[in-house]
């Protein structure tokens, strides 16, 4: 059984894309691709909201929204789709409702469902168009959530699974982000090559948060997703690091560690890179 | 005696430290939880597993960060 991709633009969808298309790194062949590519957004709230809402504006084609809790007036300063009226809600489907109307060209699937290990296990099943865009390399899963655990499960499910996973994370003014491609890029590692622990304080609920701080690295997380539907400059190995009160980013080279019992099965790279003598910089975002 | 920056600070660590000895020699003196950070030596992630093996020179600049988990 195969199912529809698009292969071409229609004039309407030309005129809405054009500022994307006019771009030689998109082109018309470019918006086709983001127009047939699939997201998994886990965790639909401060990051979650932004990046759904700024993909689908910018038509990607098929987002899958994953998340079991109700609208709370907290949510309101960071989370933009919702408002007063939406709360109650379940957050997966009044954020599918707003975005079908922002771009009717996107297809929404809500599941207002934690994302567990009995859920992942079914995804595939339970939706045959997902799994056919898996099979075709046209799925990439966006890690929204907002705790350790759920953070390294779904690292563990991408891993297993070869699907890109674009990892981003936020508290008080502090935020991370990092593209984690076993298939391109198995030298750079995991998530847990880089962080193993099941638990940090480092949470919007413990240390709080600002919504315009979501919204900077929420827009990073969504440029990685879309450079990497496009192809667009180098493969990314770093974790990306953003301090809201220098108002700078930092990065530093990943590497997988050849001890991790989630990637070690990769296949190997024989890119390496050298840890000493290489330029010092000062870092930023720091214990 | 050598001299490493972590997180922009000078330390002395003796020489042919390695990075976990330069680490708990950190965790003695600042409460540091080693379990549940990352380091990062010259701009490069060190993976726990390799943090006896990479022996500390002078002017390494050690970087350490907390997992953010917030979303």
């Amino acid at each position: 059984m195969t199912f529809a991709t698009t292969d071409t633009l229609t004039k309407q969808q030309f005129i809405q894309y054009y500022r994307q298309i006019l771009l030689p790194e998109v082109e018309e062949l470019g918006q086709q691709k983001l127009l047939n590519q699939h997201l998994i957004i886990i965790g639909v709230g401060g990051l979650g909201t932004h990046v759904a809402q700024q993909l689908t504006a910018a038509g990607i084609g098929h987002l899958y929204l994953v998340d079991d809790d109700k609208i709370e007036s907290s949510n309101l300063p960071r989370q933009i789709l919702f408002n007063p009226e939406s709360i109650g809600q379940y957050k997966v489907s009044h954020a599918a409702a707003e975005l079908i109307k922002l771009n009717p060209d996107v297809k929404v699937t809500a599941y207002a469902e934690r994302f567990s290990k009995d859920f992942s296990e079914s995804l595939f099943a339970g939706n045959s168009a997902l799994k056919q865009a898996y099979e075709d390399e046209r799925l990439i899963l966006l890690d929204c959530s907002d705790n350790m655990p759920t953070r390294q499960l779904l690292n563990h499910w991408c891993a297993r699974h070869f699907i890109p996973l674009v990892s981003a994370s936020v508290s008080a003014f502090s935020g991370q982000l990092m593209l984690i491609d076993g298939k391109n890029t198995p030298e750079a590692g995991c998530y847990q090559c880089v962080f193993s622990s099941l638990d940090t304080q480092q949470n919007c609920q413990s240390m709080g948060v600002l919504g315009t701080a979501v919204s900077l690295v929420a827009s990073m997380q969504a440029l990685t997703a879309m450079k990497l539907v496009l192809n667009i400059g180098a493969v990314d190995k770093y974790l990306h690091i953003f301090d809201g009160v220098a108002m700078s980013w930092h990065k530093v080279m990943r590497h997988r560690d050849v001890k991790c019992p989630v990637c070690r099965d990769w296949p190997e790279s024989n890119k390496t890179e050298s840890m000493h003598n290489v330029a010092l910089t000062s870092g930023e975002t720091k214990l | 005696m050598i001299n490493v920056v972590v997180n922009s600070q000078d330390h002395r660590v003796p020489e042919n430290s390695n990075l976990l000895m330069t680490l708990q020699l950190l965790a003695e003196s600042q409460s540091l939880d080693l379990s549940n950070i990352a380091v990062a030596l010259n701009q490069h992630i060190v993976p726990k597993s390799q943090w006896a093996e990479m022996l500390c020179q002078h002017g390494d600049q050690i970087d350490l960060f907390n997992a953010v988990a917030g979303g």
